[in-house]
């Protein structure tokens, strides 16, 4: 299986070809040993919103650059 | 006497306190400062980062329990888009808040300047009226330029949040004139006056003016003691809003004796 390079916030990673975005959630998730739980963030691909309906047809691509947004506290 | 409730985008609120949620020494004294300001409204944000593991001091993540706790609360979430420079970021940034707070209420933040983190007019606009037209209900953090305000409600948005002072300097209203131009001007506009705010007298000022609510967060979250605080502010914008509805006295420029008195007291 190929494999591409992505950017998660700024930091290369390698991820399978076909790979989506719903499975790239998780995968960050597991590693960082937090709760397999797809409503705590949000997330941008090159910039642009993608819902959390969509990011199951989400496919990335090489070079692409997706962004997780959680929430903080705020003024 | 209970201080009467208002309406600000079709919600009917028990408090004119808008309480920010950043900056505090702990989780629970955040807790305990919200529930002794009788905020209905409190402000929150999103991080480009992973799902949070722990939470704490300033700026800091929502852990996920204190998250839930919060979306549980009752209390109506306002995220921000603090940090945002264009109005193609802040855009992207409330449609992810959107999803992440489950609510369509945005505090639209466009900085223009590093320094006093004055909102870019500009950009602002243009944000404000593409969120209006994505079905946001847009709270504006904007400066107190009336034409600015008026373009901003030309392009949807039901109220405005004009700064008192740039954001955390604690200056309180630097500008009373323009506020009460504002204020005169757009006498049916829901006005909240969002940063600058220092201390609970300017709390009392920006009411006075007959301002219909107010938003800060670094005069609580900075106090010695926060939760102290948070009620004092309660207790100052409950006392601003009841001076304004009493209906202020004028001032005269000589005194006017309190006392009836006829001629002298004594002739000696």
């Amino acid at each position: 299986m190929s494999a591409i390079h992505i950017s998660v916030n700024g930091t290369e990673h390698t991820v399978a070809s076909a790979c989506t975005l719903a499975q790239l959630v998780t995968r960050l998730q597991s590693e960082a040993g937090q709760p397999d739980d797809p409503t705590t963030l949000a997330t941008a691909l090159n910039e642009v919103f993608v819902p959390r309906a969509k990011r199951d047809t989400t496919i990335l691509s090489e070079g692409d650059q997706v962004f997780t947004f959680s929430p903080i506290t705020g003024g | 006497m209970t201080m009467t409730s208002f309406s600000i985008a079709d919600t009917l609120l028990e408090s004119r306190f808008f309480l920010g949620t950043a900056g505090y020494p702990s989780p629970k004294v955040l807790q305990d400062a919200i529930a002794a300001s009788g905020a209905a409204v409190i402000t929150v944000g999103l991080k480009r980062q992973l799902t949070p593991s722990a939470s704490g001091g300033a700026g800091t993540a929502l852990d996920n329990s204190f998250f839930q706790m919060l979306k549980d609360s009752g209390l109506h979430l306002l995220p921000n888009t603090a940090g945002c420079k264009t109005g193609r970021e802040a855009i992207t940034l409330a449609q992810m808040a959107r999803e992440v707070f489950g609510t369509h209420w945005i505090k639209l933040e466009v900085i223009g300047d590093d320094y006093t983190l004055q909102p870019d007019p500009i950009e602002l606009i243009r944000a404000a009226e593409e969120l209006v037209r994505e079905g946001f209900e847009v709270f504006p953090y904007c400066t107190d330029d009336l034409v600015t305000c008026r373009r901003l409600l030309d392009v949807g948005c039901r109220l405005l949040m004009p700064w008192g002072a740039p954001i955390g300097s604690g200056q309180g209203l630097t500008n009373p004139h323009a506020l009460r131009t504002l204020r005169a001007r757009l006498p049916d506009v829901p006005l909240i006056v969002d940063a600058g705010i220092g201390s609970p007298m300017d709390a009392v000022q920006a009411m006075q003016m007959g301002y219909d609510a107010v938003l800060l967060n670094s005069a609580v979250s900075l106090a010695h003691d926060p939760v102290k605080m948070a009620h004092a502010f309660k207790l100052a914008i409950e006392a601003g809003r009841m001076g304004f509805e009493a209906g202020i006295m004028a001032r005269q420029d000589m005194a006017v004796p309190s006392t009836q008195v006829t001629g002298r007291p004594f002739l000696l």
